[in-house]
Protein backbone atom coordinates (compact mmCIF):
# COMPACT_ATOMS: atom_id res chain seq x y z
CA UNK A 1 0.00 0.00 0.00
CA UNK A 2 1.59 3.19 -1.24
CA UNK A 3 1.91 6.11 0.80
CA UNK A 4 0.63 9.65 -0.76
CA UNK A 5 1.37 13.15 0.34
CA UNK A 6 -2.22 13.81 0.09
CA UNK A 7 -4.39 13.47 3.37
CA UNK A 8 -7.54 11.69 1.26
CA UNK A 9 -6.75 8.60 1.73
CA UNK A 10 -7.53 7.99 6.36
CA UNK A 11 -6.37 4.86 7.77
CA UNK A 12 -7.74 3.40 10.52
CA UNK A 13 -5.12 2.84 13.40
CA UNK A 14 -5.23 -1.01 12.82
CA UNK A 15 -4.87 -0.35 9.57
CA UNK A 16 -1.77 2.25 10.27
CA UNK A 17 -0.33 -0.17 12.23
CA UNK A 18 -0.97 -3.05 10.47
CA UNK A 19 0.73 -0.81 7.64
CA UNK A 20 3.87 -0.03 9.58
CA UNK A 21 4.28 -3.38 10.81
CA UNK A 22 4.45 -4.49 6.93
CA UNK A 23 6.91 -2.09 6.19
CA UNK A 24 9.38 -3.07 9.52
CA UNK A 25 8.55 -6.54 8.92
CA UNK A 26 10.49 -6.25 5.27
CA UNK A 27 13.79 -5.29 7.01
CA UNK A 28 16.71 -7.77 7.34
CA UNK A 29 16.78 -9.45 10.40
CA UNK A 30 18.80 -7.44 12.46
CA UNK A 31 20.98 -8.18 15.81
CA UNK A 32 21.22 -5.89 18.24
CA UNK A 33 23.39 -5.84 21.66
CA UNK A 34 21.99 -4.33 25.36
CA UNK A 35 21.58 -4.44 28.54
CA UNK A 36 18.80 -6.35 30.07
CA UNK A 37 16.60 -4.08 32.29
CA UNK A 38 12.41 -4.83 33.55
CA UNK A 39 13.11 -8.45 32.74
CA UNK A 40 9.18 -9.64 33.67
CA UNK A 41 7.96 -13.04 32.86
CA UNK A 42 4.21 -12.84 32.16
CA UNK A 43 2.42 -16.35 33.41
CA UNK A 44 4.75 -18.27 31.74
CA UNK A 45 4.30 -17.68 28.06
CA UNK A 46 5.77 -14.32 26.99
CA UNK A 47 8.97 -12.27 28.76
CA UNK A 48 8.77 -9.26 28.50
CA UNK A 49 12.50 -7.16 29.07
CA UNK A 50 14.33 -3.91 27.72
CA UNK A 51 17.24 -3.92 26.35
CA UNK A 52 19.55 -0.28 26.51
CA UNK A 53 22.74 0.96 26.06
CA UNK A 54 24.01 4.45 27.06
CA UNK A 55 20.82 6.78 25.21
CA UNK A 56 18.69 4.62 24.02
CA UNK A 57 15.88 1.77 24.86
CA UNK A 58 14.04 -1.03 23.05
CA UNK A 59 11.17 -3.13 24.02
CA UNK A 60 11.51 -6.50 24.00
CA UNK A 61 9.64 -9.91 24.09
CA UNK A 62 9.70 -13.24 24.18
CA UNK A 63 7.75 -16.52 23.98
CA UNK A 64 8.70 -18.49 27.53
CA UNK A 65 9.17 -21.25 25.45
CA UNK A 66 10.81 -20.17 22.85
CA UNK A 67 13.49 -18.55 25.55
CA UNK A 68 13.73 -22.17 26.96
CA UNK A 69 14.30 -23.60 23.97
CA UNK A 70 17.18 -21.92 23.63
CA UNK A 71 18.29 -22.98 27.25
CA UNK A 72 19.02 -19.22 28.25
CA UNK A 73 18.99 -18.33 31.41
CA UNK A 74 18.07 -14.11 31.56
CA UNK A 75 18.68 -11.49 34.16
CA UNK A 76 18.97 -7.68 34.37
CA UNK A 77 22.56 -6.45 33.67
CA UNK A 78 22.99 -9.38 31.63
CA UNK A 79 24.72 -7.95 28.14
CA UNK A 80 22.77 -10.13 25.35
CA UNK A 81 22.47 -9.95 22.03
CA UNK A 82 19.04 -10.34 20.25
CA UNK A 83 17.40 -11.13 16.57
CA UNK A 84 14.08 -10.89 15.89
CA UNK A 85 11.66 -8.63 13.70
CA UNK A 86 10.40 -5.25 14.99
CA UNK A 87 6.43 -4.71 15.55
CA UNK A 88 4.19 -1.95 16.53
CA UNK A 89 2.36 -3.66 19.25
CA UNK A 90 -0.94 -3.36 18.19
CA UNK A 91 -2.79 -2.98 21.54
CA UNK A 92 -0.31 -0.76 23.48
CA UNK A 93 0.89 0.77 20.58
CA UNK A 94 4.49 0.40 21.48
CA UNK A 95 7.78 -0.50 19.46
CA UNK A 96 8.76 -3.85 20.36
CA UNK A 97 11.33 -6.31 19.02
CA UNK A 98 10.11 -10.04 18.84
CA UNK A 99 12.94 -11.53 19.66
CA UNK A 100 13.44 -14.95 18.03
CA UNK A 101 17.22 -15.24 19.42
CA UNK A 102 19.26 -14.67 22.19
CA UNK A 103 22.89 -14.74 23.24
CA UNK A 104 24.72 -13.80 25.50
CA UNK A 105 27.08 -10.82 25.20
CA UNK A 106 30.68 -10.89 26.56
CA UNK A 107 31.97 -12.72 29.67
CA UNK A 108 29.98 -10.83 32.24
CA UNK A 109 27.27 -12.24 30.80
CA UNK A 110 28.29 -15.60 30.28
CA UNK A 111 29.16 -15.20 33.79
CA UNK A 112 25.89 -14.45 35.06
CA UNK A 113 23.30 -16.58 33.17
CA UNK A 114 26.10 -19.63 33.81
CA UNK A 115 25.58 -18.94 37.55
CA UNK A 116 21.78 -17.84 37.31
CA UNK A 117 21.65 -21.73 35.80
CA UNK A 118 23.60 -23.36 37.56
CA UNK A 119 21.69 -22.29 40.93
CA UNK A 120 18.36 -23.18 39.79
CA UNK A 121 19.28 -26.77 38.58
CA UNK A 122 21.32 -27.06 41.45
CA UNK A 123 18.07 -26.10 43.88
CA UNK A 124 16.47 -28.82 41.86
CA UNK A 125 18.67 -31.06 42.81
CA UNK A 126 20.07 -31.65 38.70
CA UNK A 127 23.66 -32.22 40.05
CA UNK A 128 23.45 -35.01 42.57
CA UNK A 129 21.52 -37.77 41.17
CA UNK A 130 24.37 -39.73 39.69
CA UNK A 131 24.24 -42.84 37.28
CA UNK A 132 27.08 -45.63 38.07
CA UNK A 133 29.32 -46.03 35.04
CA UNK A 134 29.79 -49.94 35.27
CA UNK A 135 33.13 -51.63 35.38
CA UNK A 136 34.42 -52.69 31.99
CA UNK A 137 33.20 -50.22 30.06
CA UNK A 138 32.81 -51.69 25.96
CA UNK A 139 30.59 -49.78 24.36
CA UNK A 140 30.94 -46.22 24.26
CA UNK A 141 28.89 -43.57 22.48
CA UNK A 142 31.11 -40.17 22.01
CA UNK A 143 30.10 -36.85 21.23
CA UNK A 144 32.38 -34.44 20.07
CA UNK A 145 33.44 -32.53 16.98
CA UNK A 146 34.99 -34.79 14.06
CA UNK A 147 37.74 -32.15 13.69
CA UNK A 148 40.19 -31.60 16.11
CA UNK A 149 42.85 -33.06 18.23
CA UNK A 150 40.25 -34.17 20.55
CA UNK A 151 39.05 -37.31 19.25
CA UNK A 152 43.09 -37.91 18.66
CA UNK A 153 44.09 -37.75 21.92
CA UNK A 154 40.83 -39.62 22.89
CA UNK A 155 41.70 -42.75 20.95
CA UNK A 156 45.39 -42.23 21.54
CA UNK A 157 45.29 -42.64 25.27
CA UNK A 158 42.36 -45.62 24.98
CA UNK A 159 44.16 -48.91 25.88
CA UNK A 160 43.15 -51.67 23.45
CA UNK A 161 40.53 -52.76 26.09
CA UNK A 162 38.50 -54.00 23.14
CA UNK A 163 36.23 -51.05 23.51
CA UNK A 164 33.75 -49.73 20.61
CA UNK A 165 33.39 -46.45 19.74
CA UNK A 166 30.12 -44.93 18.39
CA UNK A 167 30.98 -41.64 17.28
CA UNK A 168 28.49 -39.01 16.84
CA UNK A 169 29.75 -35.44 15.54
CA UNK A 170 28.88 -32.30 17.26
CA UNK A 171 29.25 -28.67 17.17
CA UNK A 172 30.93 -27.52 20.23
CA UNK A 173 31.57 -24.05 20.05
CA UNK A 174 29.83 -21.33 20.36
CA UNK A 175 25.68 -21.41 21.32
CA UNK A 176 24.98 -23.61 18.11
CA UNK A 177 26.58 -25.57 19.83
CA UNK A 178 23.97 -26.75 22.56
CA UNK A 179 21.58 -27.68 19.94
CA UNK A 180 23.94 -30.15 17.84
CA UNK A 181 24.82 -31.70 21.92
CA UNK A 182 21.62 -31.94 22.59
CA UNK A 183 20.76 -33.83 19.22
CA UNK A 184 23.24 -36.49 20.10
CA UNK A 185 22.66 -37.39 23.42
CA UNK A 186 19.26 -37.38 22.57
CA UNK A 187 19.85 -39.68 19.62
CA UNK A 188 21.89 -41.80 21.53
CA UNK A 189 19.56 -42.44 24.08
CA UNK A 190 16.76 -42.86 20.90
CA UNK A 191 18.81 -45.61 19.09
CA UNK A 192 21.79 -47.12 21.39
CA UNK A 193 20.51 -47.92 24.56
CA UNK A 194 22.88 -50.85 25.27
CA UNK A 195 25.57 -48.26 25.68
CA UNK A 196 27.85 -48.25 28.37
CA UNK A 197 28.78 -44.88 28.92
CA UNK A 198 28.04 -41.56 26.61
CA UNK A 199 30.56 -39.52 26.64
CA UNK A 200 30.66 -35.94 26.18
CA UNK A 201 34.07 -33.90 25.40
CA UNK A 202 35.91 -30.95 24.20
CA UNK A 203 39.10 -29.26 24.70
CA UNK A 204 39.23 -26.35 27.26
CA UNK A 205 37.93 -22.75 26.50
CA UNK A 206 36.35 -19.57 27.80
CA UNK A 207 32.74 -19.75 28.89
CA UNK A 208 31.72 -17.75 26.00
CA UNK A 209 33.21 -20.70 23.99
CA UNK A 210 31.99 -23.38 25.94
CA UNK A 211 28.35 -21.73 26.09
CA UNK A 212 26.77 -24.60 24.75
CA UNK A 213 27.71 -26.80 27.63
CA UNK A 214 26.14 -24.85 30.19
CA UNK A 215 22.93 -24.73 28.17
CA UNK A 216 19.80 -25.49 30.11
CA UNK A 217 18.40 -27.78 27.74
CA UNK A 218 21.41 -29.65 27.31
CA UNK A 219 22.09 -29.79 30.46
CA UNK A 220 18.76 -31.51 31.27
CA UNK A 221 18.96 -33.46 28.11
CA UNK A 222 22.17 -34.76 29.70
CA UNK A 223 20.13 -35.45 33.21
CA UNK A 224 17.55 -37.58 31.52
CA UNK A 225 19.90 -39.73 29.43
CA UNK A 226 19.44 -43.14 30.84
CA UNK A 227 23.20 -43.97 29.61
CA UNK A 228 25.50 -42.97 31.89
CA UNK A 229 27.20 -39.96 31.07
CA UNK A 230 30.90 -38.87 31.65
CA UNK A 231 31.67 -35.47 30.30
CA UNK A 232 35.67 -34.50 29.81
CA UNK A 233 35.17 -30.85 28.72
CA UNK A 234 37.86 -28.33 29.54
CA UNK A 235 37.18 -25.15 30.83
CA UNK A 236 39.05 -22.61 32.91
CA UNK A 237 37.37 -21.42 36.25
CA UNK A 238 33.60 -22.73 36.04
CA UNK A 239 32.91 -26.23 35.90
CA UNK A 240 30.58 -26.43 32.57
CA UNK A 241 27.32 -27.39 34.06
CA UNK A 242 27.18 -30.62 31.52
CA UNK A 243 29.94 -31.35 33.42
CA UNK A 244 28.33 -30.49 36.84
CA UNK A 245 24.93 -32.24 35.68
CA UNK A 246 27.00 -35.65 34.17
CA UNK A 247 27.21 -38.94 35.99
CA UNK A 248 30.90 -38.31 36.29
CA UNK A 249 32.99 -35.52 34.70
CA UNK A 250 36.67 -35.20 34.03
CA UNK A 251 38.44 -31.66 32.83
CA UNK A 252 40.07 -32.95 29.33
CA UNK A 253 39.26 -35.76 26.64
CA UNK A 254 42.39 -37.63 27.87
CA UNK A 255 41.28 -37.81 31.73
CA UNK A 256 38.05 -39.61 29.51
CA UNK A 257 40.28 -42.16 27.89
CA UNK A 258 42.06 -42.60 31.34
CA UNK A 259 38.88 -42.99 32.99
CA UNK A 260 37.35 -45.61 30.78
CA UNK A 261 40.55 -47.11 30.88
CA UNK A 262 39.79 -47.58 34.82
CA UNK A 263 37.08 -49.42 34.16
CA UNK A 264 39.14 -52.25 33.09
CA UNK A 265 41.94 -51.80 36.14
CA UNK A 266 39.64 -53.57 38.76
CA UNK A 267 40.02 -56.49 36.76
CA UNK A 268 43.45 -55.74 36.33
CA UNK A 269 43.93 -55.87 39.73
CA UNK A 270 41.70 -58.58 40.78
CA UNK A 271 42.38 -61.22 37.78
CA UNK A 272 45.48 -62.22 39.46
CA UNK A 273 43.70 -62.39 42.64
CA UNK A 274 40.81 -64.29 41.15
CA UNK A 275 43.55 -66.55 38.93
CA UNK A 276 45.39 -67.23 42.00
CA UNK A 277 42.06 -68.36 44.00
CA UNK A 278 40.87 -70.33 40.79
CA UNK A 279 44.08 -72.37 40.53
CA UNK A 280 44.39 -72.95 44.07
CA UNK A 281 40.75 -74.10 44.54
CA UNK A 282 41.25 -76.40 41.09
CA UNK A 283 44.16 -77.82 42.93
CA UNK A 284 42.44 -78.34 46.05
CA UNK A 285 39.71 -79.88 44.32
CA UNK A 286 41.83 -81.98 42.43
CA UNK A 287 44.08 -83.10 45.28
CA UNK A 288 40.84 -84.20 47.06
CA UNK A 289 39.91 -86.10 43.77
CA UNK A 290 42.91 -87.74 44.02
CA UNK A 291 42.40 -88.41 48.09
CA UNK A 292 38.87 -89.20 47.19
CA UNK A 293 40.18 -91.74 44.43
CA UNK A 294 43.08 -93.16 46.51
CA UNK A 295 40.21 -93.80 49.54
CA UNK A 296 37.96 -95.85 47.65
CA UNK A 297 40.63 -98.07 46.18
CA UNK A 298 41.76 -98.37 49.62
CA UNK A 299 38.27 -98.89 50.50
CA UNK A 300 37.75 -101.44 47.82
CA UNK A 301 40.96 -103.03 48.22
CA UNK A 302 40.65 -103.26 52.56
CA UNK A 303 37.13 -104.82 51.65
CA UNK A 304 38.04 -107.39 49.35
CA UNK A 305 41.17 -108.38 51.75
CA UNK A 306 38.80 -108.76 54.36
CA UNK A 307 36.77 -110.54 51.85
CA UNK A 308 39.91 -112.76 51.24
CA UNK A 309 40.74 -113.13 54.36
CA UNK A 310 37.85 -114.30 55.71
CA UNK A 311 37.61 -116.77 52.76
CA UNK A 312 40.65 -118.03 53.53
CA UNK A 313 39.75 -118.48 56.93
CA UNK A 314 37.20 -120.27 55.58
CA UNK A 315 39.30 -122.42 53.34
CA UNK A 316 41.86 -123.25 56.11
CA UNK A 317 38.91 -124.03 58.48
CA UNK A 318 37.78 -126.67 55.53
CA UNK A 319 41.65 -127.84 55.44
CA UNK A 320 41.57 -127.86 59.07
CA UNK A 321 38.70 -130.01 58.95
CA UNK A 322 39.14 -132.32 56.22
CA UNK A 323 42.95 -132.77 57.78
CA UNK A 324 41.62 -133.55 60.51
CA UNK A 325 39.31 -136.15 59.38
CA UNK A 326 41.90 -137.63 57.68
CA UNK A 327 44.01 -137.82 60.67
CA UNK A 328 41.10 -138.77 62.31
CA UNK A 329 41.17 -142.12 59.22
CA UNK A 330 44.66 -142.32 59.77
CA UNK A 331 45.14 -142.82 62.90
CA UNK A 332 42.54 -145.64 62.84
CA UNK A 333 44.68 -146.87 60.16
CA UNK A 334 47.81 -146.76 62.48
CA UNK A 335 45.59 -148.49 64.90
CA UNK A 336 44.43 -151.35 62.31
CA UNK A 337 47.93 -151.49 61.06
CA UNK A 338 48.88 -152.08 64.57
CA UNK A 339 46.26 -154.32 64.86
CA UNK A 340 47.44 -156.40 62.00
CA UNK A 341 50.47 -155.65 62.95
CA UNK A 342 49.97 -157.86 66.15
CA UNK A 343 47.80 -160.63 64.01
CA UNK A 344 51.09 -160.56 62.30
CA UNK A 345 52.73 -161.08 65.11
CA UNK A 346 50.49 -163.91 66.50
CA UNK A 347 50.35 -165.56 63.78
CA UNK A 348 54.02 -165.67 62.99
CA UNK A 349 54.49 -166.71 66.48
CA UNK A 350 52.08 -169.20 65.67
CA UNK A 351 53.61 -170.19 62.64
CA UNK A 352 56.94 -170.60 64.20
CA UNK A 353 55.28 -172.85 66.53
CA UNK A 354 53.45 -174.86 64.11
CA UNK A 355 56.89 -175.02 62.42
CA UNK A 356 58.48 -176.07 65.24
CA UNK A 357 55.66 -178.49 66.26
CA UNK A 358 55.87 -179.71 62.44
CA UNK A 359 59.77 -180.03 63.27
CA UNK A 360 59.47 -181.90 65.91
CA UNK A 361 56.58 -183.93 64.47
CA UNK A 362 58.86 -184.52 61.83
CA UNK A 363 61.29 -185.65 63.93
CA UNK A 364 58.74 -187.72 65.67
CA UNK A 365 58.12 -188.95 62.39
CA UNK A 366 61.44 -189.74 61.86
CA UNK A 367 61.92 -191.58 64.84
CA UNK A 368 58.78 -193.17 64.68
CA UNK A 369 59.81 -194.03 61.17
CA UNK A 370 63.11 -195.52 62.23
CA UNK A 371 61.66 -197.20 64.99
CA UNK A 372 59.23 -198.70 62.92
CA UNK A 373 61.99 -199.73 60.47
CA UNK A 374 64.10 -200.97 62.83
CA UNK A 375 61.27 -203.30 63.79
CA UNK A 376 60.77 -204.21 60.52
CA UNK A 377 64.28 -205.10 59.93
CA UNK A 378 64.09 -206.82 62.94
CA UNK A 379 60.50 -208.36 61.68
CA UNK A 380 62.81 -209.04 58.30
CA UNK A 381 65.72 -210.63 60.04
CA UNK A 382 63.48 -212.71 62.16
CA UNK A 383 61.51 -213.62 59.04
CA UNK A 384 64.97 -214.13 57.66
CA UNK A 385 65.68 -216.62 60.33
CA UNK A 386 62.15 -217.66 59.78
CA UNK A 387 62.50 -218.39 56.40
CA UNK A 388 66.11 -219.68 56.75
CA UNK A 389 64.49 -222.10 59.11
CA UNK A 390 62.23 -223.04 56.76
CA UNK A 391 64.21 -223.16 53.59
CA UNK A 392 63.03 -226.85 52.13
CA UNK A 393 66.57 -226.98 50.45
CA UNK A 394 67.97 -227.21 54.55
CA UNK A 395 64.93 -229.64 55.09
CA UNK A 396 65.67 -231.59 52.16
CA UNK A 397 68.88 -231.98 53.45
CA UNK A 398 67.83 -232.91 57.27
CA UNK A 399 65.46 -235.50 55.15
CA UNK A 400 62.56 -234.00 54.48
CA UNK A 401 61.32 -234.43 50.60
CA UNK A 402 58.62 -233.04 48.20
CA UNK A 403 56.02 -234.57 46.76
CA UNK A 404 54.61 -233.39 43.45
CA UNK A 405 51.71 -234.35 41.28
CA UNK A 406 52.77 -234.95 37.41
CA UNK A 407 51.74 -231.39 37.03
CA UNK A 408 54.47 -230.76 39.12
CA UNK A 409 52.28 -229.16 41.94
CA UNK A 410 52.97 -229.70 45.28
CA UNK A 411 51.01 -231.92 47.09
CA UNK A 412 50.00 -231.27 50.18
CA UNK A 413 47.13 -233.04 51.34
CA UNK A 414 46.74 -236.67 50.68
CA UNK A 415 43.22 -235.80 49.34
CA UNK A 416 44.86 -234.55 45.95
CA UNK A 417 46.41 -238.00 45.52
CA UNK A 418 44.55 -241.25 43.93
CA UNK A 419 45.30 -244.29 44.04
CA UNK A 420 47.80 -245.31 40.99
CA UNK A 421 48.89 -241.93 40.27
CA UNK A 422 52.38 -240.89 39.63
CA UNK A 423 54.33 -238.79 41.72
CA UNK A 424 57.37 -237.40 42.27
CA UNK A 425 59.17 -237.02 45.06
CA UNK A 426 62.21 -234.78 45.18
CA UNK A 427 65.24 -235.29 47.49
CA UNK A 428 67.66 -233.21 48.45
CA UNK A 429 70.41 -234.72 46.13
CA UNK A 430 67.24 -236.01 43.59
CA UNK A 431 64.12 -237.04 42.91
CA UNK A 432 61.94 -240.33 41.87
CA UNK A 433 59.25 -241.56 40.27
CA UNK A 434 56.79 -243.55 42.12
CA UNK A 435 53.26 -244.88 41.78
CA UNK A 436 50.91 -244.91 44.68
CA UNK A 437 49.74 -248.08 46.03
CA UNK A 438 47.54 -247.31 49.00
CA UNK A 439 46.53 -244.19 50.50
CA UNK A 440 46.57 -243.94 54.56
CA UNK A 441 44.23 -241.34 55.67
CA UNK A 442 45.66 -239.87 59.19
CA UNK A 443 42.37 -240.42 60.71
CA UNK A 444 42.16 -243.64 59.18
CA UNK B 1 40.76 -90.35 21.35
CA UNK B 2 37.74 -92.44 21.18
CA UNK B 3 34.55 -92.15 23.12
CA UNK B 4 35.05 -94.67 24.93
CA UNK B 5 38.49 -93.30 26.49
CA UNK B 6 36.64 -90.15 27.84
CA UNK B 7 36.36 -90.64 31.31
CA UNK B 8 33.25 -88.79 33.37
CA UNK B 9 34.94 -88.08 37.06
CA UNK B 10 32.21 -87.80 38.60
CA UNK B 11 29.89 -90.26 37.21
CA UNK B 12 33.54 -92.71 37.71
CA UNK B 13 33.59 -91.98 41.47
CA UNK B 14 29.92 -92.62 41.45
CA UNK B 15 30.89 -96.36 40.19
CA UNK B 16 33.32 -96.87 42.85
CA UNK B 17 31.21 -95.42 45.69
CA UNK B 18 28.56 -97.85 44.37
CA UNK B 19 31.26 -100.90 44.75
CA UNK B 20 32.36 -99.78 48.36
CA UNK B 21 28.59 -99.76 49.34
CA UNK B 22 28.00 -103.31 47.69
CA UNK B 23 31.09 -104.42 49.52
CA UNK B 24 30.74 -102.83 52.84
CA UNK B 25 26.51 -104.32 52.52
CA UNK B 26 28.18 -107.54 51.89
CA UNK B 27 27.19 -110.29 54.63
CA UNK B 28 27.46 -113.52 53.13
CA UNK B 29 30.58 -113.31 50.69
CA UNK B 30 30.83 -114.39 46.90
CA UNK B 31 34.35 -113.83 46.44
CA UNK B 32 33.69 -114.53 42.32
CA UNK B 33 31.59 -111.61 42.72
CA UNK B 34 33.80 -109.96 44.60
CA UNK B 35 36.51 -110.62 42.42
CA UNK B 36 34.45 -109.29 39.76
CA UNK B 37 33.91 -105.73 41.72
CA UNK B 38 37.60 -104.87 42.31
CA UNK B 39 38.56 -106.16 38.52
CA UNK B 40 36.07 -103.30 37.94
CA UNK B 41 36.77 -100.89 40.49
CA UNK B 42 40.54 -101.32 39.63
CA UNK B 43 39.74 -100.61 35.75
CA UNK B 44 37.50 -97.34 37.03
CA UNK B 45 40.47 -96.29 39.30
CA UNK B 46 42.91 -96.72 36.59
CA UNK B 47 40.90 -94.39 34.29
CA UNK B 48 40.21 -92.28 36.68
CA UNK B 49 43.62 -91.64 37.50
CA UNK B 50 44.82 -91.12 34.07
CA UNK B 51 42.19 -88.71 33.86
CA UNK B 52 42.96 -87.01 36.45
CA UNK B 53 46.76 -87.13 35.91
CA UNK B 54 45.54 -85.70 32.28
CA UNK B 55 43.30 -83.04 33.67
CA UNK B 56 46.31 -82.02 36.02
CA UNK B 57 48.73 -81.29 32.80
CA UNK B 58 46.38 -79.43 31.30
CA UNK B 59 45.78 -77.68 34.23
CA UNK B 60 49.47 -77.25 34.61
CA UNK B 61 49.35 -76.22 31.09
CA UNK B 62 47.11 -73.50 31.21
CA UNK B 63 48.11 -72.40 34.50
CA UNK B 64 52.17 -71.62 32.90
CA UNK B 65 49.67 -69.98 30.18
CA UNK B 66 48.61 -67.54 32.69
CA UNK B 67 51.87 -67.22 34.54
CA UNK B 68 53.06 -65.89 31.59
Amino acid sequence: MPYHKEEKRVLSVSDFVRLINALIGRLEPVWVEGEIIGLKNWKNRIVFFDIKDEKALLNCSIYYSRLQSLGLELEDGMKVKVMGTPELRKKRGKFNLNIRKVKLAGEGAFKKAYELLKKKLKKEGLFEKKKKIPNFVEKVGVITSKNGAVIHDFRKNLKKLNFKLFFKDALVEGERSAKSLTKAVKWFNQNMLDLDVLVIMRGGGSLEALQGFNNEVLVRTIFNSKIPTLCGIGHEVDIPLASLVADVSVSTPTAVATYLNKSWEVLEDRIPFFQERILNKFQESNNSLKQKIDNLSQKISFQFEKELDYFNSLVRESIQRISYGFNQTFNKFEELKNNLKNIFDILKRQKRIVKEEVENFKKEIIVSFQKRLEKKKEKISNQERYLKALDPKRNLELGYSIVFAENNKIIKKIKNIKKGQKIKTKLHDGSFLSKVKKINKKND
Amino acid sequence: MTKKEKVNVSKSLKELEEIVDWFEKQKNIDIEKGLKKVKKGAGVIKKLRKRLEKIENEFNEVKKDLKE
